[in-house]
């Protein structure tokens, strides 16, 4: 004797919006981390000892 | 009585659902009697979605099946018994209860083992334009099931009518 049950389709939209979530997180920190490590790429100018010897 | 005050659908209306997980989707089956002639393919499932389950399989008549009983009108109408019949030309499937079947996962093929051929042949049907109504169920039974308790659910209009045994019910 047969049976055959059915249910409900688990809705897709979660998955899209935990996606975009991860999408924008991950988004976030690398974004974060480069204006970050902006400040640190100024040069340092190097001064010689000899330049001011000479005065 | 419309379909849906009897919370009756075929699958496919209902796009927010599907098949279990470990029930066969029977779909494009063939199905036998249980003395493996062909009775024709599923062709949809007609599912309670109060019960969430499937009620009848919905089968298209197999074209051998078809001439068969066409044939038998024929042949009444010749003899004048043309009352005993009710299908018209294009009613081409048949409901089956699914507490009638049996199926067989490995070789995709579902067994009517208790009804026979003649009894298939002679069942009245319809065809996909037009929705079949809860007297058309009983007729469907009546045909199937002549000796059955007629008592259980059997005049009911609501879901108590798929409480019977043949729906799969002890």
């Amino acid at each position: 004797m047969a049976e055959i049950k059915i249910e409900k389709k688990k809705p897709i939209w979660p998955w899209i919006i935990a996606l975009l979530l991860i999408g924008a997180i991950v988004y976030y920190v690398f974004l974060r981390e480069d204006q970050m490590q902006n400040p640190n790429r100024t040069e340092i100018e190097n001064v010689t000892p000899a330049d001011t010897i000479g005065n | 009585m419309e379909n849906k005050d009897r919370n009756l659908y075929r699958l496919d209306e209902l796009s927010d659902y599907k098949v279990a997980p470990d029930y066969s989707d029977v779909r494009g089956w063939k199905i036998v009697d249980a003395d493996n002639r062909t009775i024709g393919t599923i062709d949809n499932l007609w599912v309670n979605k109060d019960m969430q389950r499937v009620v009848y399989l919905d089968v298209k008549a197999d074209k051998t099946l078809i001439e068969d009983s066409q044939r038998e009108v024929h042949e009444n109408i010749a003899d004048g018994n043309e009352k005993e019949f009710m299908y018209r030309d294009g009613d081409s499937h048949l409901i089956i209860p699914i507490g009638s079947v049996n199926i067989n996962k490995d070789t995709k093929t579902v067994m009517a083992s208790g009804i026979g051929y003649d009894t298939f042949r002679r069942t009245g049907r319809f065809n996909t334009q037009q929705r079949f109504d809860r007297n058309y169920e009983r007729a469907v039974l009546r045909s199937y099931y002549p000796d059955n308790d007629p008592s259980v659910g059997y005049d009911a209009d609501d879901d108590t009518f798929y409480s019977r045994k043949e729906f799969g019910n002890r």
